[in-house]
């Protein structure tokens, strides 16, 4: 007989029973990455759509990308935020029209974390901070993957983390035999999201796995642990994890550095929480 | 409602109490009871001598100590599995500063 957690499993990782998304977006996310024909052509199939090109420039103009200039096309959007951003984007919008139904703690718990990881990137000087920012607004798309599938079952998730005081990861765990993590890494991939953006919502909880893209994913991870800390939306997670001995060291972290980011962070929040008010 | 000092008197409380002019023949109040205080104000009985007034225990001071506590109970709870460990205890030191912080710039407007 099967275990309640291979029975869960295999609801989840039923590729057929994931969250359909349209047409134009798997359109979007299957183009070629970095070609001059695929930049087009992208740029073409948003613009088609009035609704998803809405969504995309409201995103792209939003706090967390703290962009000098006011973005008013696709094809700026494209050059300037680059195209793994853009494709992260697209699906940001389809996700969010998901989270807004019933979760909204989580997706104001995402806008912090994108917020959070673009103010870290540009402090520590890491390259495409953007792109970062996409992945830390993606980072939580597993839970949104486990919620759709397990409905109740996930309410008594939620309670069961709270009432044994465990961290959301561990119970899980328990109930699942994987994370949201692991789900979420596994959609980002059937979905054609590029690597820059899987990796670390793969391993934005384990930076050991990291392999490629080990500066991204550390930002993610404490732009995640900051965010909890705030108490800026709710994730799900009542407790804030420790900030991993890995994050310290690759991106070069003390007690001063860490104060400024979170001074930074905390001022930022109060523009991107009108923001999150206004587009729900 | 309580006595205080006028070292302690603050903008935006309420008077519980007249506040007659010290030592004056008149019994003509300077401010009256439910009257709340401005800096002015203050600034003009601290001229007069005035050394102390009663006041009603003030709604909005009394929301914010209310607030500043939630919010750092709620703050503890978010680290409770931390306090083993120092670097993250550092982190919860900088939040609880600012939460203070906050409240201190909300009670000064």
């Amino acid at each position: 007989m099967k275990s309640k957690q291979t029975s869960f499993l295999e609801i989840i990782k039923d590729v057929r029973s994931l969250p359909t998304i349209p047409g134009i977006i798997m359109e979007i996310l299957s183009s070629i990455e970095d070609d001059k024909a695929s930049f087009k052509e992208v740029s073409d199939l948003i613009a088609m759509d009035q609704t998803l090109t809405t969504r995309v420039l409201r995103l792209a103009n939003s706090p967390f990308y703290s962009l000098k200039n006011n973005i008013s096309t696709v094809s700026q959007a494209m050059l300037i935020l680059g195209s793994n951003a853009i494709k992260g984007l697209v699906l940001s919008t389809f996700v969010f029209e998901m989270m807004k139904k019933d979760a909204m703690g989580l997706w104001e718990h995402a806008l912090g974390a994108a917020t959070a990881a673009n103010i870290i990137a540009r402090e520590l000087q890491v390259p495409k901070p953007e792109e970062i920012s996409t992945a830390a607004l993606l980072h939580d798309i597993g839970k949104v993957i486990i919620r759709a599938r397990l409905k109740e079952d996930y309410e008594g998730l939620l309670l069961r983390a709270e009432e044994k005081d465990m961290y959301m990861r561990e119970a899980e765990m328990a109930l699942l035999d994987t994370d949201h993590a692991e789900i979420g890494a596994w959609a980002g991939k059937v979905w054609n999201l590029p690597d820059e953006l899987v990796e670390p919502i793969a391993c934005h909880h384990d930076l050991a796995r990291s392999e490629t893209h080990q500066m991204k994913t550390a930002v993610v991870h404490l732009a995640d642990v900051l965010i909890k800390a705030s108490g800026f939306g709710f994730s799900g997670d009542p407790f804030v994890p420790p900030i991993q001995d890995a994050a310290y060291d690759i991106l070069e972290l003390d007690a001063n550095r860490l104060e400024r980011l979170i001074e930074a962070i905390e001022t930022k929040l109060i523009e991107v929480k009108a923001f999150s008010n206004a587009i729900q | 409602m309580e006595t205080i000092s006028l070292k302690s008197a603050k903008a935006r409380m309420i008077l519980a109490e007249d506040i007659v002019r010290p030592n004056a023949a008149s019994k003509l109040p300077i401010a009256r009871k439910g009257a709340a205080l401005t800096q002015s104000l203050i600034d003009q009985l601290r001229e007069m001598g005035v050394q102390s007034l009663v006041v009603e225990q003030n709604p909005a001071s009394d929301l914010c100590e209310s607030a500043l506590e939630d919010a750092r109970d709620q703050l503890a709870h978010r680290f409770k599995h931390l306090e083993e460990i120092p670097r993250m205890m550092e982190i919860k030191v900088i939040y609880e500063k600012r939460l203070i912080r906050k409240k201190e710039e909300a009670h000064e407007k």
